[in-house]
């Protein structure tokens, strides 16, 4: 009669899960249950830095990005394997939930100012969505962002024109309640961010 | 559901072979930047090892193998491989996002469904030519594509 208990208590929770998944699917109140991404558990609070945008505006994180589902992500644009895979599948989530989209804010910061330009930011986004930021900024005040925001500082690999740039490759998510609930490695499925991107911007703000 | 067998359709000619080496699901990811990364399956049927010496195609200035490397603090790396880049006796090479890619240096702007003619160049199958497909960025995957 043992191993029936287990059971009943396996069923008994999948029988929560699903119930849980379902409020969450009733739009209102989201909860961090619903996530497919990293869990970032406590959430933590947004890093605190000013770059510059492509217009050449001075970019405060915090004050602009207040009260919105916020994405924040280093790259850089001679990065073809792995940088253009988040933002275009990002981009394609805000296809299908436009009323999401509408008051969220993504932010790309280049971590190559010695190559990557302003104009050439803004046309690398545009690939994807003309509504990205595209943030950059001497290489000391990009290293103040990005340990802000605990991730490694990105670190130039060769010399010449051919050097590559060891960087962090995962995006962060913030809620409209200003704190990361989430990240999302490189391998993160279209289908998780049509999931969680809903999920984040039920969490309140 | 049209789409889908249209896809299919497109992969299955996307491919070349020489030699006992086969090269399949040649795609290349709409570039977005001045690189784009190809990626491709090489299955080598044959009892010798070959090895890759070189890539060409008309749409770059040059190809360079690359590999991407996850360190464990989240980052990753990029890689310059040299050629030549061997593959064993009945080995099958993938070339993937988050592992090894063709890079196609200052890329001209290619639109999602053009084909485009690469060639490999092998020490002993010689060159094999095939067509890559230019799909959307967030399609390069093998199955992280539309699943949702």
């Amino acid at each position: 009669m043992e191993p029936d208990v287990p059971i009943i208590r396996r069923a008994l929770l999948l029988i929560l899960a699903g119930s849980l998944a379902l409020a969450g699917c009733g739009g209102g109140a989201g909860s961090t249950e619903d996530l497919q991404g990293v869990v970032i558990d406590p959430p933590q609070p947004k890093p605190e830095f000013t770059l510059t945008d492509t217009a050449g505006n001075p970019y405060d994180f915090v004050a602009e990005t207040e009260g919105k589902l916020t994405l924040l992500y280093f790259g850089y644009l001679n990065c073809p394997d792995i940088c253009p895979v988040h933002l275009a599948q990002i981009a394609e989530t805000f296809d299908r939930i436009p009323e999401v989209a509408r008051d969220a804010e993504v932010v790309f910061v280049s971590v190559d100012p010695e190559r990557d330009s302003s104009e050439e930011i803004r046309a690398f986004l545009d690939n994807f969505d003309e509504r990205f930021v595209g943030l950059t900024g001497t290489l000391e005040e990009l290293e103040t962002a990005q340990t802000a925001a605990g991730v490694p500082v990105a670190v130039f690999v060769g010399d010449g024109e051919d050097y590559t740039v060891n960087h962090a490759a995962q995006v962060f998510a913030f809620a409209p309640d200003g704190m990361n609930h989430s990240v999302y490695p490189f391998g993160t499925r279209q289908s998780q961010w049509n999931n969680d991107l809903q999920v984040l911007a039920d969490l309140g703000g | 559901m049209l789409a889908i067998v249209l896809a299919l359709l497109t992969v299955g000619s996307c491919s070349g072979s020489g030699d006992g080496l086969i090269v399949t699901d040649a795609r290349i990811g709409m570039p977005t930047g001045p690189n784009a990364a190809l990626y491709l399956t090489v299955e080598n049927h044959s009892a010798t090892p070959d090895a890759l010496e070189g890539a060409d195609t008309t749409v770059a200035n040059s190809i360079e193998i690359h590999e991407t490397i996850a360190g464990d603090d989240g980052t990753m790396a990029m890689r310059l491989v040299e050629a030549p880049m061997e593959v064993s006796a009945e080995e099958t090479l993938v070339f993937q996002p988050g592992g090894f890619h063709l890079m196609l240096v200052d890329v001209d702007r290619l639109d999602v469904g053009e084909e485009v003619e690469v060639t490999l160049t092998w020490q002993n199958a010689g060159e094999i030519t095939f067509k890559a497909v230019v799909v959307e960025p967030q399609d390069v995957g093998e199955d992280q594509s539309h699943d949702g």
